[in-house]
């Protein structure tokens, strides 16, 4: 390990008494617990930690918290990789591994950086003027941008899945405190003893929010936050980012549980995305230190004061040795006291020429130089900072005159001012409003349930912070019908100076020649100067929503927290416009970027959506069945007998054998629904395209119901089980629509008819018993049941039992063959399928799964999904006898538009190849056996497979004038495929067209 | 006879899982169901006919639609304006009254196979809970005896406080949905580390 020149032998909030070795660029860094990746690299003198986004300059580390737009790391190895990382947050761990994103071959010595020669051919717009604009239309600006993309050094994504697992967490309060600092834990305080329900929620490792950055008021935040800590109702969150507010005081939090480890303890998730329903809130979000705009404010060694003054005063590091802070307000002179006492020779350039007299006789005291009036002009130095040059101030709008001076030093601490953090307040749908004074932007009017406190609100003190959160949370807790006494809070004991009083906002300082130095970056993340801003304005770009597109200032990771205010200045310098003419932009969630993993949490893998089994699915499993998804359905596809055996091959065998023999399918997951009530049947006459209520009890009815545009929605059969109550079933795929129809017809339009509906789909397993064999099976396996023709015609149905369990037999038929329906209350379901199995042994019984059940109803020229595809019509199905005329019905006058009474209509055929051995698509086009093959043809393909019984490919399809095309041939083309198939027109029935076999 | 399975046969071995945790504090179980029945009824005689019925077996009356009503093990559910769902420990005491309904007034249905009940016990509950449903599982908010029907993992359940001094839950979901449900509430129990038990 190497020594850590920058750490200071006392101070600081780390544990010293633990040492660790983290490595960045290959480098061993020596790390103390409670340091930062940031810390750790300052303390152990590392000055460039990445290469800016477009011209390769090098950058350091500029800030200590979540607005650091230059410390942008790729975080961890393999699969937890993780890009973008800000090392100013980055919790610091034994082992931790983190590399610079761009720079080569080294971040050090940057290649790239050649492109800075030729900054000025770069200006906003570059590369939409120069790769997309004059090549339209071309696939120029896709082949460049890889290469762009590369260059600019933005991290890498991980490529193998995350192994890590994220959880979603839902939670209720009172109250929610975002931030716990001065202000946050002074209203979670106030509104937990008022009695509310509070959630403290604190992005920061610790609580205390900038306290910590002070080496006074410890032990007013120790007494706070053990009395918060000790309350019941309250639960703190630390690690933990409020990223949103959105409608309905709902707040979307992400924490970071176990992201200070490299890989988290077993069980454990790495993140928890919270979901938060707060009665009411309070926003003490703070506010993010300014930076000021001058010559080469970018090289390292150019840093917020505020987090020279955090690296001092939490973490032990003394960032430089000759120090020199740039100010315009008063905030920074703490801070050099403080500095000067650590050992650093300290100056301040203070553009302002009336200091207050205890300000200087504070700094004289601690043997700080005070430069009065004067601006950093421009900085000197290659890869770090080693000078500055100041020239005196030469009015308000960052001006200078006269002679420069130069001020050797190794560290630039600059502060514009403070920028309160309004980034839930503006995602609330509020605009905040300039204030003029406090030279910030602050919330405006107010949310009834969302109080703001603190430095977000303008409390420019500790003092203010605490009393202005103390406040509010009682106000929340009022807010949410809490008004308890929640006594009284005292201010921690400590000076300070605060930030506004007599602050000057200036957009950019300018050379005494009255230019802006060309190196003056806006935004540091995305290497914004004044001349892109200048060019947005002459380009017409004069709305700070179009420059931040433009110009990209405000984009990236940062999303313009250290950038926007000092650009929207420029643009008002430019427009001749006071600040609050130009307002700011939008800010939109996250506030801070957030893993897709915890947007994501446990909805991954097989848990992306839940999957329905059916109560016979482990007897398929075990059966070795390979399984297809059906909607939110897993069913069995096919059941290979032989390893090799594929698909085609499976379901030709299993279907060949049901037309033979016998055979099992497990329908469960038909749609089953109960209609039920005096008015049951009257209410099937009228979702029905035909007559239900002159059903016998006893009988089924094959039924099309509509939609009220007269297009068929759904097919099924329907048994009469008593005068009021009917059961229904429904394509798998509809179930759920038919039974939200239905409820919903009940409930608006017919809401005067006694019927009740109820969805049994999973009351009942349901195997469909097939082939020529099927009564011999079902009459060994039911015993004293009569399922004889005679007594069990086609479309009736009959009570029985197998084993003892009472069951239903239905006899329909979907494959053409002799079948019936057995059903079964599902917890029997598994076993009763065993005991026809075991039964039906003798009768060679065999399983089939969907792809012999398509195969089966397409031979016998049932329609289903294909042709049931919301496009088409009774007539175009062939199924206008379903029409009752006797009574009126759900789509009953829209489906006699004139459009979808055209006799050109497609309409359903059979489809057979003349060429046996060739397939068709689904999808296929339908045209003439001559001409031009052009447009949309003539009809589609709607369903397809090979017949065992015809011995060749056989398909449906919808084809224009299609019943009086029979023994036409066409041609099926597949475009994608690139394929033409000859077929002959045919009736859609191939098998068994007389019903002989059903009806056996 | 045939062998009753349930929905979750196969998936629930008895055992601790997941992160080390003392015993006791979540547990998870599948509640057998004895009988499930749904009462309906029509609005304008729905309170005069099934609130006798109800009486027959020691409830109230019909009830409100957040708290479910007890008469020693049976529990009833108002569901929706005409519905109650009735949960009796076996299908007996049910059987014994069923014939006698006149189902044109009071149409009834059976739905004991279509709904699984899982039980999530122990102090640990009420934040696994949190990971899977969007209902404030606070004593104050949603105390003994209080029910909701919401969504898990995009599945509609019925979510029942059980009046218990110990945080207790059961979760009744369609049985078609419990295997898929079942892994997710053990996925996210695994943080805690959970028992699995024949009895919550």
């Amino acid at each position: 390990m190497t020594m850590q020149p920058n750490r200071l032998a006392v101070g600081g909030r780390i544990d010293r008494g633990t040492t660790f070795s983290i490595r960045f660029n290959d480098r061993d860094i020596v790390a103390h617990p409670g340091d930062t990746l940031a810390s750790a690299l300052l303390a152990n003198g590392v000055k460039i930690v990445g290469r800016s986004f477009k011209y390769h300059r090098p950058r350091g580390v500029f800030s200590a918290g979540v607005e650091e737009p230059n410390a942008l790391v790729q975080l961890r190895e393999g699969a937890r990789t993780e890009p973008n990382s800000r090392a100013t947050t980055v919790e610091a761990y034994p082992g931790l591994v983190a590399r610079s994103q761009s720079g080569w071959p080294s971040v050090d010595t940057d290649l790239g950086a050649i492109v800075g020669a030729f900054a000025r051919f770069m200006p906003a717009g570059f590369y939409y003027k120069t790769f997309i604009g004059p090549f339209r239309n071309t696939r120029w600006w896709m082949f460049c941008e890889h290469f762009i993309r590369r260059a600019a050094g933005t991290g890498i994504a991980p490529a193998a899945p995350d192994p890590d697992t994220y959880e979603k967490v839902n939670a209720f309060c009172d109250v929610l405190v975002v931030g716990a600092g001065p202000a946050g834990l002074s209203a979670a305080l106030a509104a937990a003893r008022a009695g509310a329900r509070v959630i403290l929620a604190e992005q920061d490792r610790d609580l205390g929010g900038s306290l910590l950055d002070q080496t006074v008021g410890d032990t007013w935040l120790r007494a706070t936050v053990d009395e918060v800590a000790s309350l019941p109702n309250v639960r703190i969150l630390t690690r933990t980012t409020t990223f949103g507010a959105f409608d309905g005081d709902v707040y979307g939090l992400v924490e970071r549980a176990w992201d200070h480890v490299d890989v988290p303890p077993p069980h454990q998730p790495r993140q928890r995305y919270w979901v938060v329903r707060a009665r009411s809130a309070v926003m003490a979000t703070g506010a993010i230190e300014r930076p000021l705009v001058f010559g080469g404010n970018d090289l390292p060694g150019v840093m917020s004061a505020s987090a020279l003054r955090a690296y001092l005063n939490r973490y032990g590091v003394l960032c430089g040795r000759k120090i020199v802070l740039f100010t315009a307000n008063d905030s920074v002179y703490a801070t050099a006291g403080e500095l000067a006492r650590a050992g650093a020779a300290v100056t301040i350039v203070d553009m302002r020429s009336d200091l207050p007299e205890e300000l200087r006789s504070r700094t004289a005291a601690a043997k700080v130089d005070v430069l009065a009036g004067f601006a950093v002009v421009n900085t000197h130095g290659g890869k770090a900072v080693t000078a500055v040059t100041v020239a005196a101030v030469s009015g308000r709008e960052g001006g200078t005159k006269g002679p420069v001076r130069r001020i050797d030093c190794d560290v630039v601490g600059v502060s514009g001012g403070f920028t309160p953090t309004l980034h839930l307040w503006s995602q609330r749908g509020r605009k905040p409003r300039f204030d003029t004074d406090k030279l910030a932007f602050l919330p405006d009017g107010s949310i009834p349930t969302l109080v703001c406190a603190g430095a977000c609100a303008g409390a420019d003190t500790i003092t203010d912070a605490v009393s202005s959160g103390f406040a509010a949370g009682a106000k929340a807790a009022a807010a949410a019908d809490f008004v308890g006494d929640a006594g009284a809070l005292a201010p921690p004991k400590l000076a300070d100076d605060g930030w506004q009083r007599g602050a000057m906002l200036i957009s950019a300082v300018r050379a005494p020649d009255g230019e802006i130095p060309a190196k003056s970056f806006f935004d540091l993340q995305h290497d914004v100067k004044s001349t892109d801003i200048e060019l947005a304005h002459r380009e017409g770009y004069v709305s700070v929503e179009h420059l931040k597109r433009y110009t990209t200032n405000g984009m990236a990771t940062d999303q313009g927290k250290t950038s926007n205010v000092n650009a929207l200045a420029r643009l008002a310098e430019l427009r001749g416009s006071p600040i609050p003419a130009v307002g700011t932009t939008t800010f939109r969630p996250p506030y801070t970027p957030v893993a897709f993993g915890a947007i994501v949490g446990h909805e991954i893998g097989r848990h992306f959506r839940p999957t329905r089994l059916s109560p016979i699915h482990g007897w398929h499993a075990a059966r070795g069945a390979a399984f297809i998804d059906a909607g939110s359905w897993s069913r069995p596809r096919y059941y290979p007998v032989s390893p090799g055996e594929d698909v085609q091959a499976g379901y030709i065998r299993e279907a060949r054998h049901v037309r033979a023999a016998v055979g099992l399918v497990d329908v469960s997951p038909l749609g089953k629904i109960a209609v039920q009530g005096p008015d049951a049947a009257e209410f099937l006459d009228r979702v029905y395209t035909n007559m239900f209520s002159t059903l016998k009890v006893g009988r089924l009815r094959y039924g099309v119901m509509l939609r009220d545009d007269g297009f068929v929605f759904d097919d099924g059969t329907t048994a009469r089980l008593s005068e009021t109550e009917f059961f229904m079933s429904t394509t798998t795929v509809n179930a759920g629509k038919v039974m939200a129809r239905l409820e919903f017809l009940l409930q608006t339009a017919w809401s005067d008819l006694k019927v009740q509906v109820t969805s049994v789909s999973d009351q009942w397993a349901t195997i469909a018993v097939a082939g020529p064999k099927s009564r011999t099976l079902l009459q060994a396996t039911c015993g004293a049941a009569d399922l004889s023709a005679q007594a069990l015609p086609n479309m009736a149905f009959a009570c029985a039992a197998i084993d003892g369990v009472p069951v239903r037999i239905h006899r329909m038929s979907y494959s053409g063959e002799l079948a019936f329906e057995v059903y079964i209350p599902a917890r029997y379901g598994h076993s009763a399928w065993a005991e026809l199995m075991r039964v039906g042994e003798p009768f060679g019984v065999a399983p089939y799964g969907t792809e012999a059940m398509g195969a089966l109803r397409i031979e016998k020229g049932h329609v289903a999904g294909g042709e049931l595809d919301g496009r088409t019509t009774l007539k175009d199905l062939a199924l206008e006898r379903f029409a009752s005329t006797k009574k009126s019905f759900a789509g009953c006058v829209l489906r006699k538009r004139p459009v979808l009474e055209d006799p050109t209509r497609p309409s359903l055929v059979g489809l057979m190849t003349i060429d046996k051995t060739v397939s068709i698509k689904a999808g296929s086009l339908l045209f003439p056996a001559t001409g031009d093959i052009a447009g949309h043809g003539d009809g589609h393909v709607t369903s397809t497979t090979f017949s065992p019984t015809l011995g060749g490919h056989i398909a449906l399809g919808l084809l224009a004038r299609g019943p009086a095309r029979l023994g036409e041939t066409i041609r099926c083309v597949d475009f994608l495929g690139g394929t033409t198939v000859n077929c002959v027109v045919t009736a859609p029935c191939f098998v068994d067209p007389e019903g002989v076999r059903q009806n056996a | 006879m045939l062998e009753f399975r349930s929905a979750l046969d196969g998936h629930l071995s008895p055992g601790h899982f997941g992160a080390a945790a003392e015993p006791g504090k979540l547990i998870l179980s599948e509640r057998p169901l004895g009988a499930l029945v749904q009462v309906g009824g029509w609005r304008d005689s729905f309170e005069s006919v099934a609130a006798p019925l109800l009486q027959r077996f020691g409830f109230a009356g019909t009830g409100g639609f957040a708290m479910a009503q007890t008469a020693g093990e049976a529990i009833a559910f108002r569901t929706a304006p005409e519905r109650i769902l009735l949960n009796f420990p076996s299908p007996a005491a049910w059987e014994a009254v069923a014939a006698g309904i006149d189902q044109a007034a009071t149409p009834t249905l059976d739905l004991s196979h279509a709904r699984t009940v899982v039980r999530v016990s122990g102090p640990a509950a009420a934040g696994l809970l949190a990971r899977l449903l969007p209902i404030d599982f606070d004593d104050a908010a949603f105390g003994p005896d209080r029910f909701v029907q919401s969504t898990l993992h995009s599945v509609g359940v019925l979510v029942h406080r059980r009046a218990r001094s110990a945080p207790c839950v059961d979760l009744y979901m369609p049985s078609s949905f419990a295997v898929t449900v079942w892994e997710m509430v053990t996925h996210n129990a695994a943080s805690f580390g959970y028992q699995v038990s024949g009895a919550g």
